[in-house]
């Protein structure tokens, strides 16, 4: 987020603004609040996300007329909403970071795979894009969480299932078209091997599509996370994650509203600062896409 | 085109039969469901009769063509719960989810077509641009964000609907409407950018210099060729009436099928699961073949070349 190195020709404010609009800078910053918060969890919670204060249950934020002693107010069991809110927080974008990765990994290799082998690999590689794209993917996360029962790792790799057929889909196409321009037959003609074609050549090629892709993956894990952890089939206790905060808040909503809000709001600025972000490298990296 | 459609429907086919061997085996890779149902220290006497009584003590492949042969007759198990027939159980819960889904997608087309359309037509105008925020909204607020927040407004500040039931139409209205704003958001913002796409085409230009009133240019030029990319979002809406509505029919104590669904994975109710994953895949293969025949309606080019979408 190195704006000022930025080497413009008149180095006017304006044309600043014009590279860096004031939205998307607002954006990239509660990115990285979001980032401080997750990486310094541990020293920026007030109390233990677990610790109990009986005596201050229910007492409202600050906003709300409350005490400095929980800035965020407190739940039914006198827990600092601030402290689990920062615990919240690293969980869930965690959770969204790995299913990313796992996603934009499995997909990219599995175009690649159909790319390359043609004819009946890519046939099975396409079949199973359509299986994913005939049932929507909360209804078979909820199938396969009913039938194995509920991990943190099993949770993880199926964030990452979710969207590994958008990978697919691009990574073929694109490798398809790679491997009719010249440089890809030039290098294989050098003697390069597969996983050095791949890797270092047409990997660097379609990156730019990939990282706007996963700028459109990542609120979508955030959302089906806090969707499925708000169901209460997601993150488990003790453990917890925003969908499970507002989950719980749910039950004190005419006592407590806060205990849902917070996290909500957390919820939406993230994935609305990642989806502006988004569409801002789209129009620098990739003006083919849409 | 009749045989591009026959092979569309053996594809189709093809998916449910895929769906309903992927729900096998994941029930079966996934541990034994009589020690589940009858928790691990029940009477050994007692495990042994529900294997039997469920098929579960005969070889893996056996079980897998019973299976097949039963599902093709309509029988796909009864509930581990209460015995009935998975089946029965799931279809009962169907008009419930329609009488909330329905009227939502209607809500969706109702607003969220015009509305892209018009801020296509004013590109940049303020009106484009609230469109547009508002869809943004629509795209990154959770559906139970939604739900709670219209909860929170109407039924606990206002008191003007329930928040949570299903007595009376009034108690309907809170799901439709959190169901119907966020559809109209995606479709708002689809529609605009296949208006925006169909607008900068040169036919467009040609029409309009031949002297066409934009009105007519608008309405007999641009609106039947953006409808083409507007029906695929359409139909994957159609195909989602039916599973659309699991979050929110949890949040609103709806007696749905997405409130069915949630508390038989739960109760890890597995007949019920496979029953409802089923009914799921078949909704959205119908709603994707509806699609191409709309397809080969709208856009004639399909028609003689007999070929629609693929790959």
């Amino acid at each position: 987020m190195s704006a000022v190195t930025e080497p413009f020709p008149r180095g006017s404010i304006s044309r600043f603004f014009e590279a860096w609009p004031p939205l998307t800078l607002i954006a990239l910053g509660w990115i990285a609040l979001m980032v401080v918060v997750a990486l310094g969890a541990d020293f920026l919670a007030p109390y233990s996300f677990t610790a109990l204060d009986l005596r201050a249950r229910l007492s409202p934020p600050v906003f709300m007329g409350g005490s400095w002693a929980h800035p965020l107010g407190s739940d039914e069991l006198g827990r600092d909403v601030l402290s689990r809110l920062i615990m919240s927080i690293r969980l869930s974008l965690l959770i969204a970071f790995c299913g990313t990765l796992i996603a934009a990994a499995f997909g990219t290799t599995m175009g690649f795979v159909a790319a390359h082998f043609r004819r009946k690999v890519e046939a099975v590689v396409l079949m199973m894009i359509d299986f994913q794209a005939s049932v929507p993917f909360l209804i078979i996360a909820l199938a396969v969480l009913a039938f194995f029962g509920n991990s943190l790792i099993l949770f993880v790799v199926l964030m990452g299932l979710n969207s590994w057929e958008r990978y697919a889909r691009i990574a073929r196409g694109l490798t398809l078209s790679a491997n009719e321009q010249g440089y890809a037959a030039a290098v294989r003609q050098l003697g390069a091997s597969n996983l050095r074609v791949y890797g270092l050549h047409v990997l660097p090629n379609i990156a730019s599509t990939l990282i706007v892709s996963m700028t459109i993956t990542f609120p979508e894990t955030i959302l089906l996370e806090s969707g499925l952890s708000f169901l209460g089939l997601g993150v488990q206790p003790p453990l917890s994650s925003l969908g499970n905060m507002v989950g719980y808040g749910r039950e004190y909503l005419t006592r407590a509203p806060w205990i849902m809000l917070c996290p909500a709001a957390v919820i939406v600025l993230s994935t609305l600062s990642i989806s502006i972000v988004g569409d801002w490298l789209r129009d620098r990296l990739d003006p083919t896409l849409r | 085109m009749l045989r591009y459609l026959a092979g569309r429907l053996l594809r189709a086919l093809f998916t449910i039969f895929l769906v309903i061997t992927f729900a096998f085996f994941v029930l079966h890779a996934s541990g034994d469901p009589a020690l589940m149902i009858l928790s691990a220290d029940a009477p050994p006497e007692a495990i042994k009769a529900f294997r039997a009584a469920w098929g579960l003590d005969r070889p893996l492949w056996v079980q897998y063509l019973n299976y097949i042969a039963h599902a093709l007759g309509g029988d796909l198990g009864n509930s581990m719960r209460d015995g009935r027939p998975a089946v029965q159980i799931v279809l009962e819960r169907v008009p419930a989810t329609l009488a909330i889904t329905l009227p939502a997608f209607a809500l969706k087309l109702a607003i969220g077509i015009p509305a892209g359309i018009y801020a296509a037509l004013h590109r940049n105008s303020l009106a484009d641009r609230l469109t547009m925020m508002l869809s943004v909204a629509g795209f990154t607020v959770p559906s139970f964000v939604l739900a709670l927040v219209l909860v929170l407004i109407f039924a606990v500040k206002l008191g003007w609907l329930p928040s949570a039931g299903s007595d009376g139409p009034a108690s309907a209205v809170l799901p439709i409407v959190t169901l119907g704003i966020a559809g109209a958001a995606i479709l708002a913002r689809f529609t605009r950018s296949a208006m925006l796409e169909v607008l900068g085409q040169p036919y467009i230009r040609a029409a309009s210099a031949k002297g066409l009133s934009w009105r007519r240019v608008v309405t007999e030029h641009a609106l039947p060729n953006a409808a083409i990319p507007t029906t695929t979002i359409v139909g994957f809406m159609v195909g989602t009436l039916i599973a659309g509505a699991v979050v929110v029919e949890s949040v609103f104590a709806w007696p749905g099928i997405g409130r069915l669904l949630v508390s038989a994975v739960a109760n890890r109710d597995l007949a019920v699961v496979q029953v409802i994953l089923l009914l799921v895949a078949a909704t959205m293969v119908t709603a994707n073949i509806i699609v191409d025949f709309v397809y080969g309606w709208i856009d004639p080019r399909m028609r003689s070349k007999g070929v629609v979408g693929g790959h």
